[in-house]
């Protein structure tokens, strides 16, 4: 049982990061990216490439992947995703709908329908014996990891000037920009921000299973239900969202293995019904 | 309103592509305009769909260079009855959407009027079947076991339809397959199983026609804690299951991905089977090649390989010359639904072959039920088959030999159901490196 339960834990935390960039554009940026999805798988592919072309270690292709990403998240806002600020919640769900398209078939003519993965190298079967059962020694590092993603995104956020004022400019951009905040500049930052981080997500994606150009909205999913359990605009608790979804899915799987990713579900539909806001949500702040 | 925008797409590509035909045509021979018109009426179109793009892309992946090759080798069309047709392949892709496959079929049949509809893919065959069934058009499908194509239809096995044809290897290929390799080895006869919660899984694992008869009367033990929901990201639950009683062998119906992510919990969580067997994730090379060594030995169901021995009823190559006539072309590795889909046009351009009269439904409809032929995965038989409606398609076993280099390669190791395919390896007992 613990077995399951670490392991649900394990999954968890993938979930949480996948969640990890939303939290940012969702909660704090106000604005839903739908190709998110999409992104991460793209950040996948990136990283593929780079273990293709260089012949290192996934986790070694993560600097490079999230420098790329938060670029292509930089000239995305700065170009494209600005013009529908102010607007209301439309246009930017219709362009990140549209663009969650693109991305997929121009992933699919590029690298074709093929599933891939990207190979861990000797710490994929690598485990660590805990008396009765072992459990994985990648998984641990990648929960450790996500921690860490999770402690940094937070500090950004929360407590640099920066983080006030992407906040700032997602409650009311005439006003923030009264004030001095050069919203667009800000607003692309936070977008580079969330798709770098949504690599480590889609590292740790490719070396725990596969990826393929159609795999993004199911990731989504995910993401989302992380995000909305732990509460629109709270970091921690899009990263406690993530392993409520885990757990809840473990717990369903010991029960009967059609019902793991049920659970999961049901478990978000009380907290809609019960905790409309979500586990952690907070009214002000982070 | 989705549903009729890429309809209205294709129209308006295809009105364009005939108005600009008709244009030349006019330009190159006005003099003798009524010829073109001839010409036409000795046409005969096919109308294929495939998943070319969506989650079942990898079974169409060879689509464009097959659909090619035929269009070149019928270039001078083909002759019925010492009367010559050209012959017109119109490709449609569904996206691996059913719905897709619904209106791409209606299409096809009221807008391009065509005298046979192909079509391939687990997901949306069935959509097509009922379509041309209602339409009174002749059809042929395939890539999905019989089973799980005919009763979900309302059909059985006695009756059949009318218009509606299908070939592929059924449920009791795959078990009497598995069953013979596994039995050729020295185990514990303990199997773990785990298949997937849709319709092949519950299929693979019913009661009645599925694995766990079969293996209580081949004397094997089955330990199974139930279908598992494709997509699933933690299976923590059964490997510790399956390693707590000391599971030899593995077995199931995985999508590549799954496959992966078991197979690396498993590898965390200590079980070691000696033996794995694992329908569907491991046809392709690409869902080996994510696992790299750790696949090596793995074993699988056979369908096709470039070994062999038959031969394309239309353009004569030899299943080696087409799969490297394949990687030639596109410098990828051969997969196995390319015989599959090679021998679904050979089927249908056969039938409009040896119709009474290629135009008429009917005549094309009972040319396919008289059917009996050679294709690239050995003899097609609708003529003598037990099953209406049905064509059945051999299979054998293979297993994956991987080295070091990331190089593999599928050999064929069991051959009794399918004694024309010649056994390249011997079936040996070791999983990695």
């Amino acid at each position: 049982m613990i077995e399951l339960l670490l392991n649900g834990l394990f999954v968890g935390a993938l979930y949480s990061l996948f969640g990890l960039g939303l939290a940012v554009t969702f909660g704090l940026m106000q604005q839903i990216n739908l190709a998110h999805g999409d992104m991460i798988v793209l950040s996948a592919y990136l990283a593929w490439l780079a273990t293709q072309a260089l012949g290192i270690n996934p986790l070694f292709s993560l600097p490079f992947v999230a420098l790329l990403m938060f670029a292509f998240g930089y000239a995305l806002q700065r170009v494209v995703l600005n013009r529908t600020i102010g607007r209301g919640p439309m246009p930017t769900l219709l362009v990140t709908f549209g663009l969650s398209i693109v991305l997929q078939n121009m992933m699919q003519i590029g690298f074709s329908a093929d599933t891939r993965s990207l190979q861990p190298g000797s710490i994929g079967s690598a485990a660590l014996p805990l008396g009765s059962f072992s459990i994985g020694v990648m998984p641990l590092f990648f929960f450790l990891f996500a921690c860490l993603a999770f402690a940094c995104t937070w500090l950004v956020f929360a407590k640099t000037s920066f983080g006030r004022a992407v906040r700032a400019t997602s409650d009311d951009h005439r006003t923030a920009r009264l004030m001095g905040i050069e919203t667009g500049h800000i607003f692309s930052l936070a977008l580079a921000i969330s798709l770098s981080v949504s690599a480590i997500a889609a590292i740790f994606l490719g070396m725990r299973s596969t990826f393929a150009p159609a795999a993004g909205p199911e990731r989504m999913l995910f993401a989302f239900e992380a995000v909305i359990l732990g509460g629109l605009g709270s970091i921690w608790g899009t990263f406690f969202g993530g392993l409520a979804l885990g757990l809840a899915q473990a717990i369903g799987l010991a029960i009967a293995p059609t019902f793991g990713p049920l659970a999961g579900h049901l478990v978000f539909l009380a907290v809609l019904l019960f905790r409309p806001a979500g586990m952690f949500a907070r009214r002000n702040g982070l | 309103m989705t549903n009729k925008l890429p309809g209205s797409s294709l129209i308006s590509r295809r009105t364009l592509l005939g108005s600009a035909a008709i244009g030349a045509a006019g330009v190159a021979a006005s003099s003798s305009f009524p010829m073109p018109a001839l010409a036409q009426s000795a046409k005969l179109k096919v109308g294929y769909i495939s998943p070319v793009t969506g989650l079942f892309a990898t079974f169409a992946e060879a689509d464009p260079f097959l659909l090619k090759q035929i269009r070149t080798a019928l270039n001078d069309g083909i002759v019925n009855n010492g009367k010559r047709y050209e012959v017109d392949i119109i490709d449609v892709d569904d996206q691996t959407n059913p719905d897709r496959s619904t209106s791409a079929t209606q299409q096809l049949i009221n807008s391009d009027e065509v005298n046979i509809v192909l079509a391939q893919g687990a997901l949306g065959i069935k959509n097509v079947s009922a379509q041309c069934e209602f339409a009174g058009v002749p059809s042929i499908t395939t890539m999905d076991p019989w089973q799980g194509w005919l009763f979900p239809q309302g059909g059985t096995p006695e009756t059949g339809f009318q218009y509606a044809n299908h070939f592929f290897w059924g449920i009791e290929d795959i078990i009497s397959t598995y069953v013979g390799m596994w039995s050729s080895l020295e185990t514990n006869k303990k199997i773990g199983s785990c298949f997937t919660n849709d319709p092949p899984g519950q299929t693979f694992f019913s009661d009645t026609i599925g694995f766990p008869p079969a293996l209580r009367d081949a004397g094997f033990e089955m330990v199974d804690v139930g279908l598992f929901e494709p997509g699933s990201n933690d299976f923590s639950r059964q490997i510790a299951a399956f390693r707590d009683s000391g599971c030899d062998i593995m077995t199931g119906l995985f999508d590549p991905p799954d496959w992966v992510v078991f197979w690396r919990q498993a590898m965390q969580a200590g079980f070691k089977p000696k033996v794995v067997t694992v329908a569907k994730a491991l046809l392709f090379p690409a869902g080996v090649q994510s696992l790299g060594i750790e696949a090596n030995g793995m074993s699988t169901e056979v369908w096709w390989t470039p070994s062999y021995p038959f031969r394309s009823s239309i353009t004569g190559q030899s299943c080696a010359e087409l799969a490297s006539a394949y990687e030639a072309e596109t410098g990828k590795r051969w997969t196995q639904p390319i015989g599959v889909v090679h021998a679904l046009l050979e089927a249908g351009i056969n039938a409009l072959r040896t119709a009474d009269d290629p135009t008429d439904p009917d005549s094309v409809a009972d040319a396919i039920k008289n059917m009996t032929l050679d294709t690239v995965v050995g003899t097609l038989d609708w003529a003598n088959s037990p099953i209406k409606s049905v064509a059945k398609m051999a299979i054998a076993g293979g297993q994956w030999h991987v080295d070091p280099n990331g190089n593999f390669d599928l050999d064929v190791v069991y051959n009794k159901e399918m004694p024309d395919v010649p056994v390249t390896a011997p079936f040996q007992m070791k999983i990695g490196a």
